[in-house]
């Protein structure tokens, strides 16, 4: 395992959402920088460097959620597995949906897990904990 | 001859026979009779002569054989007793006349007398000679002149009365021979009427004859005949109503076509379909119904290939220009050697059926959009709603947390409550969310061991020492959607324990076989609740208890009641206050629940 702290990227349209994410990774002690894009299309374009926001290296792992405007995390998806370069990232979706066709779309893409946000804060701390203990372990090429 | 002979009654062919007959006899009886009268009468008289001459010969032969003339004129004398006796004449040898009897002094031929040459015809008279003999001895001749004329008189005279006779036989034959033939060809006219009015006419009449010879018997054939003819008349006329009057009442139009296909017949309900009078339409040809003049020779096509059309769809163009849609069949008619007499054809106005059907699809079309808008909501409002729940949520959470201690206690508890009223907000639509998920989403029946699934819900709902769970009767194993059966279950198994107020808590679980369906108790001893209420709690959003004293979103059982009515179950409750509450409810063995709004 390398030293070096792995780029996380934050696909979140929702402020409070993404607050709740920076609150659970401090409360974890998380340092891994956290970059946010407000959807699927901001993404991309950090990953496809085109965007005003420049991100080296590139982030490994992507926290998606599922409704967002412009291109919703499904969307992001499809799109990424398309591409070569973009593939293997690993990605875990973090959304309110419980729907079942959310989350066939989504492990049929290839994702790393599917989380469901819940209500209370304190039981995302932990989601979260248990998440950066999970790729803390994870060799990545 | 002027007329022809068989061209005339019977009756006059009688009479005619007769009268000539009659006639006949007559002129017979008139000729005939009198002649052979006066033949006979001629004979006498001559018989007579004979022997009057016979005995004047004798007499007058003694008296001339005697030289005794006055004996021969005393013989002479005897004969002026008859006064027919016209002369007698006695000649002598020489032919001398030796004394004559001749008062009417009549110049006679002797000699022509003595050769018999004189008066040979017998008409007036009658002439007689004989030889006078005495002892063999030829003394001369004597003659003697008869007049018939006397008995002319009575033959004449007996003409009269046989003319007379005549008359009155050819009278009295002729108007016998009338009555006896119009009798005779009276019943004949009778049945040559009657069969006369029978042709002309359509009425059936009967025949009184009253005789008992051939004729009788043939007006009672006849009538008999008439009779039969009547009556077959009738059963023919009945049955023809018959049929008339199944084509008159049928609702599906009727068509005949005729061999030229021209339309021959048309029924009332044929009429009220296409708006046109009978009159209108017999005589057209079959495409003047249709829509389409190409459909309509194809038909006739298909029928002259086939000979039937079964069930076709097709369109009829009404008197007022409009289209209707009508389910057309059709099938040649033949006859018994196989020869086209028409077709008959059966239309039935389906239009508003297609209507309905259009209607319907419409219908199921608008479902099928409100279900997507639904799926739609239902998805709006299970994210887009919840997301600001989760920030307010989150937020008090923080608030809290950023404050620490220096938040007064006060606060703390308005922030736990806030917190509180979100979780019940959201429960709410989640709530709803299943709700409306109910019979939307099609799920596989799958085999449910109910006991094992029991055991499952009630270790996730874990319901503490303090219960006691009894299963009192054997749970089956069933074929049928596993999460609808399991969310009933959890629903009520976490009411009995949510709501149970005695310090032991006994629930039972039972069931029991109905046939096609399975009845499913659970009862719990809990407080139970008044009846008066046992319809409002299947109610959305209802709940007993103030929400805040127990935490319940009023749900519950409105997914059961939905669960059960979408399965063809019932549910109902047997409680009353304080004393437990038992909800009843059967569910099918088969499951039969298809999604509703299948299109």
């Amino acid at each position: 395992m390398s030293d070096e702290l792995i780029n996380i990227l934050l696909v979140e349209d929702d402020e409070v959402d993404i607050m709740n994410v920076q609150r659970a990774f401090s409360k974890n002690k998380i340092t891994n920088p956290l970059y946010i894009a407000r959807n699927g299309l901001e993404a991309l374009d950090i990953f496809r460097g085109k965007g005003p926001v420049v991100v080296n290296p590139m982030p490994k792992i992507v926290l998606l959620d599922i409704n967002m405007p412009k291109m919703g995390g499904i969307e992001f998806l499809q799109e990424i597995r398309k591409d070569p370069q973009l593939k293997s990232l690993s990605v875990f979706v973090m959304t309110t949906s419980n729907e079942e066709s959310d989350k066939i779309a989504a492990y049929d893409l290839n994702v790393a897990g599917y989380i469901l946000k819940p209500l209370s804060f304190e039981s995302f701390v932990s989601a979260v904990a248990t998440l950066n203990n999970y790729w803390k372990l994870c060799e990545r090429p | 001859m002027l007329f022809n002979f068989s061209n005339i009654s019977i009756r006059q062919k009688i009479t005619f026979g007769q009268v000539l007959l009659i006639l006949f006899l007559s002129v017979f009886l008139y000729y005939y009779y009198p002649l052979k009268q006066r033949e006979e009468a001629i004979k006498g008289i001559e018989s007579k002569i004979e022997s009057i001459i016979d005995l004047m010969a004798v007499g007058v032969g003694i008296g001339m054989g005697e030289k005794d003339m006055g004996a021969v004129s005393e013989a002479l004398n005897w004969a002026r007793k008859d006064s027919s006796v016209i002369y007698i004449v006695v000649v002598n040898k020489d032919g001398s006349v030796a004394a004559a009897y001749n008062p009417e002094k009549k110049d006679l031929n002797i000699s022509a007398l003595l050769k018999n040459e004189a008066d040979q015809n017998r008409v007036r008279s009658l002439h007689a000679k004989k030889e006078i003999m005495y002892k063999n001895t030829y003394l001369g001749h004597i003659l003697l002149g008869y007049s018939l004329e006397s008995m002319d008189m009575g033959i004449a005279k007996l003409k009269r009365t046989t003319l007379y006779i005549c008359l009155f036989i050819f009278l009295s034959g002729f108007i016998l021979s009338v009555v006896i033939s119009t009798r005779i060809t009276n019943h004949i006219r009778k049945l040559n009427n009657a069969v006369a009015r029978i042709t002309t006419g359509n009425e059936l009449i009967k025949v009184k004859v009253t005789s008992r010879d051939e004729i009788g018997k043939l007006a009672e054939a006849f009538n008999e005949m008439v009779y039969k003819l009547n009556r077959s008349r009738e059963e023919l006329i009945r049955s023809k109503q018959y049929t008339e009057n199944i084509i008159m009442s049928m609702l599906d139009a009727l068509f005949v076509i005729g061999p030229d296909n021209t339309i021959t017949s048309v029924n009332p309900a044929s009429c009220s379909e296409l708006g046109y009078a009978a009159d209108e339409m017999l005589g057209q040809p079959l495409e003047f119904i249709f829509a389409s003049k190409e459909e309509a020779s194809e038909i006739i096509d298909m029928l002259q290939q086939t000979g039937e059309i079964k069930s076709r769809e097709t369109l009829f163009a009404t008197k007022s220009q409009k289209n209707i849609i009508v389910l057309f069949s059709a099938s040649v008619i033949t006859d018994k050697n196989g020869n086209r007499q028409g077709i008959v054809c059966v239309a039935q106005d389906i239009t508003e059926i297609k209507e309905a059907e259009q209607k319907l699809k419409d219908y199921s079309q608008k479902l099928e959009r409100t279900n997507q808008e639904l799926d739609q909501f239902a998805y709006v409002v299970s994210h887009d709603l919840k997301a600001p729940l989760r920030a307010i949520f989150k937020l008090s959470e923080w608030i809290q947390e950023d404050m620490g201690n220096d938040l007064p206690s006060d606060i703390q508890k308005n922030m736990a409550l806030l917190r509180g009223r979100v979780f019940r907000l959201e429960s709410m639509i989640n709530g709803i969310l299943e709700y409306a998920k109910i019979g939307k989403v099609q799920i596989e029946a799958e085999e449910v061991d109910v006991n094992a699934m029991i055991c499952e819900i009630l270790d996730v709902l874990s319901p503490g020492e303090n219960f006691k769970i009894n299963f009192v009767s054997e749970l089956p194993v069933l074929k049928t959607q596993r999460i609808r059966l399991r969310q009933v279950f959890t629903n009520l198994l976490a009411n009995a324990i949510k709501y149970n107020d005695k310090p032991v808590g006994i629930i039972e679980i039972g069931a029991k076989d109905t046939g096609n369906y399975y009845e499913f108790t659970v009862s719990d001893n809990g407080p139970g609740i008044e009846s008066q209420f046992h319809d409002k709690i299947f109610a959305l959003f209802q709940t007993l208890e103030a929400r805040d004293k127990v935490e319940s979103t009023g749900i519950g059982l409105s997914i059961i009641k939905k669960i059960i009515d979408e399965q063809r179950g019932n549910i109902t409750i047997e409680s009353e206050k304080g004393k437990g509450a038992k909800f009843i409810f059967t569910w099918p063995k088969e499951s039969s629940v298809k999604a509703l709004y299948e299109v």
